[in-house]
């Protein structure tokens, strides 16, 4: 396994000024060092207010960080600044799901247009050569050709999710970011949308960094995992060590909540 | 799902199509939309459907009564004026004059308004505040009265009150579109735009455009019925159109002088512009809600 790609003191601070009448808040996120391996699953946990979704906005470049370098590939990207030409190649290379499909979804654009519109902005492709690209990775998102003239107010929320997993990999990205993309779904449909995620992943050999609650998710497809808290990471390891042996208090914390909710007898007995 | 393979659908309403379906829906709207189609059309084919030239003065038959009472002849179907002019072709052509200043008004004013409310509610800071403060400062001020102080400095005459009408119709639309810009650029699917790559220009085009159809909608319609009402008031009170030209306010301002001899001379503009107001309402409402329901159901 090679890295694909490498962080190095992520860091990001809440620069909001004290002004009249109102508290400071400060807030820091980092610094983050973060190796990520071709193909490889990492699962983000932790309280909320960890910084999470922060992180997960600075890694794709949607919030600038205040310091630290992003290498992709033995391609540099400081993070702190946000170049367009530089940013072009990130938009390429990391691809994020955001927390709420349905918000992220424009409202009065069928899903073809929201889906063109990485493609156009991204690529060199004709519209005649978009298309059939925009339809084939709405079948392999399990969605029919004709979706590409539906609005959101048509979609269920996980016909939305499915559109988002299009958007995000229709670049065919080397590292995917999800923020919670299992939240809002129910349970058949989330087992189907985290094996289709799976299958996409090998075939694509891209990373995937997810942010989840779902501990048994986690447990279930991560090779990695990340434990945050306070803008800090204070533990990190592979799954089964993590879930077997966690060190932090934290970490202990989450995992005996999660086991608690485990019953041994299953349906039926 | 791919396993399968289905027929697909073989026709896609377009937007505008689905619009339509859902504005038919709604009876009122098909009616006022008929109506406005009506003004439209009169306003447009003035020369051709109109009987008689709007200024031609005849000495032989001056204040005749409409054509539905028993001393009204049916050459001039709602009568004439003091000066022997025919009532019915003077309401059609100042159904052109007001409609179609209207119309243009509301366009620039909208081309106008729409540009600097973006340019205001993609910006931040200072500059942001600034022209959202003086403009809110305007809004306080209702439209006729700013016209008027701008026709008192320009001068009377139409295309002077035109000017003045569209400058007191931008402040509306710059604060409009500077909020629902604004509103826009915080969610989220603007985000996910701007991780395309996408930058302001294209945001504002491909996202947020596509969203604001409803509120310009809304707001032009709002905007030409006060462009309507603005326009004959300024006739009415002498301060827009001048005489010999027909507009639906100086009509009505003129047979003021005769009302009690004739008072279809009073009565048949100000039902004419009652109806025209009416029928972009109601037409702008359908529009409204036909919209909504397109992107919600």
């Amino acid at each position: 396994m090679t890295d694909i790609m490498q962080v190095d003191g992520l860091t990001f601070r809440h620069n909001d000024k004290k002004r009249w009448l109102k508290k400071p808040e400060i807030f820091e996120l980092g610094p983050i060092d973060l190796t990520v391996q071709r193909g490889e699953t990492i699962a983000i946990i932790g309280e909320n207010r960890a910084g999470k979704s922060l992180l997960a906005k600075l890694l794709v470049g949607a919030i600038p960080a205040d310091e630290g370098v992003i290498e992709l590939n033995s391609h540099k990207y400081l993070a702190k600044y946000n170049q367009l030409n530089s940013q072009q190649k990130r938009t390429h290379d990391i691809r994020m799901i955001l927390q709420h499909s349905s918000e992220s979804m424009n409202p009065s654009v069928p899903v073809g247009r929201v889906l063109d519109e990485p493609l156009r902005l991204n690529t060199k492709l004709t519209e005649a050569e978009r298309k059939p690209l925009i339809e084939e990775m709405l079948t392999k998102v399990g969605l029919l050709r004709e979706h590409y003239y539906f609005y959101r107010h048509m979609l269920s929320d996980g016909q939305q999710q499915r559109v988002s997993l299009a958007r995000a990999i229709i670049l065919r990205p080397k590292v995917l970011i999800a923020d919670e993309p299992f939240a809002a779904l129910d349970p058949s449909i989330r087992s189907q949308t985290v094996n289709l995620i799976l299958k996409l992943q090998q075939e694509m050999g891209m990373a995937f960094i997810f942010i989840s609650h779902n501990l048994g998710i986690v447990r279930h497809i991560a090779d990695r995992v990340i434990v945050m808290e306070n803008g800090h990471i204070v533990e990190e390891g592979k799954t089964e060590t993590i879930f077997r042996w966690p060190e932090h208090a934290i970490t202990k914390k989450l995992i005996v909540a999660y086991q608690s909710l485990i019953t041994t007898n299953t349906i039926g007995e | 799902m791919p396993q399968f393979s289905l027929y697909e659908e073989e026709f896609h309403p377009s937007p505008w199509q689905r619009t339509w379906v859902a504005f038919r829906s709604s009876h009122i709207a098909i009616g006022g939309l008929i109506l406005l189609g009506f003004f439209v059309v009169f306003s447009v084919f003035a020369p051709i459907v109109s009987p008689y030239n709007p200024a031609e003065q005849n000495i032989d038959s001056l204040l005749i009564p409409p054509s539905w009472e028993t001393s009204g002849s049916i050459t001039h179907l709602f009568g004439t004026d003091p000066l022997g002019r025919d009532v019915f072709s003077r309401i059609i052509y100042g159904c052109r004059t007001t409609l179609g200043s209207g119309f243009l008004m509301v366009v620039l004013a909208m081309l106008i308004g729409v540009s600097i409310g973006t340019f205001a509610g993609m910006l931040r800071g200072v500059r942001s505040s600034i022209v959202n403060h003086l403009l809110d400062a305007l809004m306080a001020i209702p439209t006729l009265l700013i016209a008027i102080i701008i026709v008192a400095i320009l001068g009377t005459g139409l295309v002077n009150s035109m000017w003045a009408i569209t400058l007191a119709l931008i402040p509306q639309f710059v604060h409009r579109t500077r909020t629902f810009v604004r509103a826009e650029m915080k969610k989220e699917y603007i985000m996910s735009s701007k991780l395309d790559g996408a930058n302001r220009w294209q945001l504002f085009v491909h996202s947020i455009l596509p969203n604001m159809t409803e509120m310009l909608v809304v707001q032009g319609t709002v905007a030409l019925s006060i462009a309507v009402i603005d326009v004959s008031a300024l006739g009415f009170l002498n301060l827009g159109a001048q005489s010999p030209l027909a507009e639906l306010g100086a009509i009505l301002g003129n047979g003021l002088d005769v009302a009690y001899l004739a008072p279809w001379n009073v009565a048949l503009p100000g039902i004419t512009i009652f109806l025209l107001v009416l029928s972009i309402n109601i037409v702008g409402d359908g529009l409204r809600s036909a919209l909504r329901k397109r992107v919600s159901h």
